[in-house]
């Protein structure tokens, strides 16, 4: 048992009063409209969150300007510059011949290049978000098994698994680390050195997986074998200047990211860095359509989404919700951990995981205030008792997403792509995957959880 | 669907679109087409439905409207063809980009 729990026994302390009635039931009603899909959540999003400033639960100037009730400008500007750099890198042909080139070093088999290609969609998913990755991914595997005369099923469900895989093991893999990380105040390396090693003993699974499952079902003939050995990846590549500015670039923002918390830099500082040293470098003619690029949508959900959070945290409703959970786990964090983990895997599978963690985040931080009220700052945030529960929180958010086809935008994405291209995936065809994954791959985190923080102790 | 009503339009560049892949569509791709890929393409699309491919979002005029608002549709959305329609949304007739341009030449002829 950690901390004293002698001293607060739950509701009690706390009085239902109009604020916490008004913010809870704009925050279930916005909630309920999100999941019923009636409305686009960023509408029901913005629209909740103007409400909740206009019946004056937070004010404007707490929703604009304070971290704790508003809107987190460090997980905005980190997205918006993510996306500027990855529109500036796109039309460098650059991904496109990494796809291709792999394809050649797999020499056209059907089984190399669907292992080399979950490779490289969790390799570029742990440094782009994942629904870019699966952007760049899908129409190359579909080229690549149109050529070879197979079922691309396979190919792309194995891809979108890699890609919620492979985004876990860094800061800017996966909102849900970038909401973390933001709260928490971890750094790039954080996420490296604790997520990292799991991620990698997943991918070697899933790779085993593939490998046994398909290691005699998908086979090509010689002929088609040399259609794709003919592809010229460099005809990828229009303006090789251009793409070395930007290769020089991208290596100054991975460096920027993992010395950023020695340099004392926020993330997001080292992506908006990035984007307007990108931008300089390349000129585009017409910037407008690099920002025309980025996808707003997703920038005004988080907007939206902070403001609503921002005003359930403010009426008290996340500390009775933190109060309980302490009360539930008896103050152990090793059961808390454990749960967060399983109880976010599943949540993560059917609803979004986005303002999923955005809620949990509070609801961790008001719960350490009560666990441990005499420390602050990053000195509680990171408490050495409380870090299992945030990789917790990471790991069963970010590998919950495979468990079905709406678990995460990229499956979404994924599956819309392939439908229109005529190769439907069933939900039932993505299930048979994709739950056996998550509850292996989930499993397995919670060893690791267990093995590192609470058995060795490192 | 009532009789005699729109259903859609197919055009030569629909049915190419019903034949280039979509993924080549969106992306720079076409690059790694191999030798053959078109006809390849063009047998897997062979089962495909008109409706599968038609324009189903089709602009239409009203049987009543002036040669100049047809003259600027076709301008603005460069289509080479507008079906026409009456009060009751019944196709009554095509209006073509080659309609207009016989209606340009006569007019300039008759000037001089």
């Amino acid at each position: 048992l950690i901390g004293d729990f002698s001293n607060f026994s739950g509701a009690e302390q706390y009085t239902i009063d109009a604020g916490l009635l008004t913010a809870t039931g704009i925050f279930i009603i916005s909630y309920v409209v999100i999941i019923s899909e009636k409305l686009h959540k960023t509408i029901v999003a913005l629209f909740g969150a103007a409400i909740m400033i206009v019946v004056k639960i937070v004010t404007q100037h707490e929703a604009f300007h304070v971290e704790e009730f508003g809107v987190d400008w460090n997980v905005i500007f980190l997205l918006i510059s993510m996306m500027i750099i990855i529109n500036l890198m796109k039309p460098t042909g650059f991904f496109e011949y990494i796809a291709i080139k792999s394809v050649k070093i797999g020499k056209g088999d059907p089984l190399r290049i669907m292992i080399i290609f979950a490779i490289i969609t969790a390799f570029l998913s742990a440094l782009l978000d994942n629904v870019t990755t699966v952007l760049l991914m899908v129409p190359v595997t579909l080229l690549i098994t149109d050529a070879l005369e197979i079922d691309a099923v396979p190919f792309l469900i194995t891809e979108v698994l890699a890609s919620n895989i492979g985004g876990t093991a860094t800061l800017i893999g996966d909102p849900p680390n970038i909401l973390i990380a933001s709260k928490a105040k971890l750094t790039f390396v954080d996420f490296i050195y604790h997520l990292m090693p799991i991620v990698i003993v997943l991918m070697v699974v899933l790779i085993s997986l593939i490998y046994f499952l398909f290691r005699k079902k998908i086979k090509t003939e010689e002929r088609l074998k040399e259609r794709v050995m003919r592809m010229n990846e460099a005809d990828s590549i229009k303006d090789p200047v251009i793409l070395r500015k930007a290769l020089l670039v991208l290596a100054i923002v991975m460096t920027g990211f993992v010395f950023h918390g020695t340099l004392h830099f926020e993330p997001a500082t080292v992506a908006f860095f990035g984007a307007a040293l990108l931008f300089a470098a390349t000129a585009p003619s017409e910037p407008n359509k690099i920002f025309a690029d980025i996808d707003w949508s997703t920038i005004f959900f988080f907007i939206g989404l902070f403001i609503i959070i921002g005003g359930i945290t403010k009426v008290g409703l996340i500390q009775w919700l933190s109060i309980k959970v302490l009360d539930m786990t008896q103050g152990s964090l090793f059961a808390t951990s454990m749960i967060v983990m399983w109880f976010s895997a599943v949540a993560s599978a059917f609803v979004d995981n986005i303002p999923y963690v955005a809620i949990m985040n509070t609801l961790v931080v008001d719960m350490t205030k009560n666990l441990w009220p005499g420390e602050t700052g990053v000195e509680l945030l990171q408490n050495h008792d409380l870090m299992p529960v945030w990789w917790s929180l990471a790991l069963g958010a970010c590998l919950g997403g495979n468990g079905s086809p709406i678990g995460a935008s990229a499956n979404v994405v994924v599956i819309g792509m392939s439908e229109k291209a005529g190769k439907g995936i069933s939900f039932m065809r993505f299930i048979a995957y994709g739950v056996p994954v998550m509850i292996i791959t989930v499993a397995l985190s919670m060893v690791y959880i267990w093995i590192r923080y609470y058995l060795l102790n490192i | 669907m009532k009789k005699g009503n729109l259903a859609g339009l197919v055009s030569l560049k629909d049915i190419l679109r019903g034949i280039v892949p979509s993924y080549i569509q969106t992306t720079k791709l076409s690059t790694f087409a191999w030798e053959g890929m078109l006809t390849d393409m063009v047998k897997k699309a062979a089962g495909k439905k008109v409706s599968e491919i038609m324009s189903k979002k089709v602009i239409t005029i009203s049987e009543d409207a002036t040669l100049m608002q047809c003259a600027d549709f076709i301008v603005k959305n460069n289509y080479q063809r507008l079906p026409v329609v009456n009060n009751k949304n019944q196709l009554v007739g095509m209006l073509y980009i080659r309609d207009l341009y016989h209606t340009i030449v006569e007019s300039l002829l008759n000037e001089s």
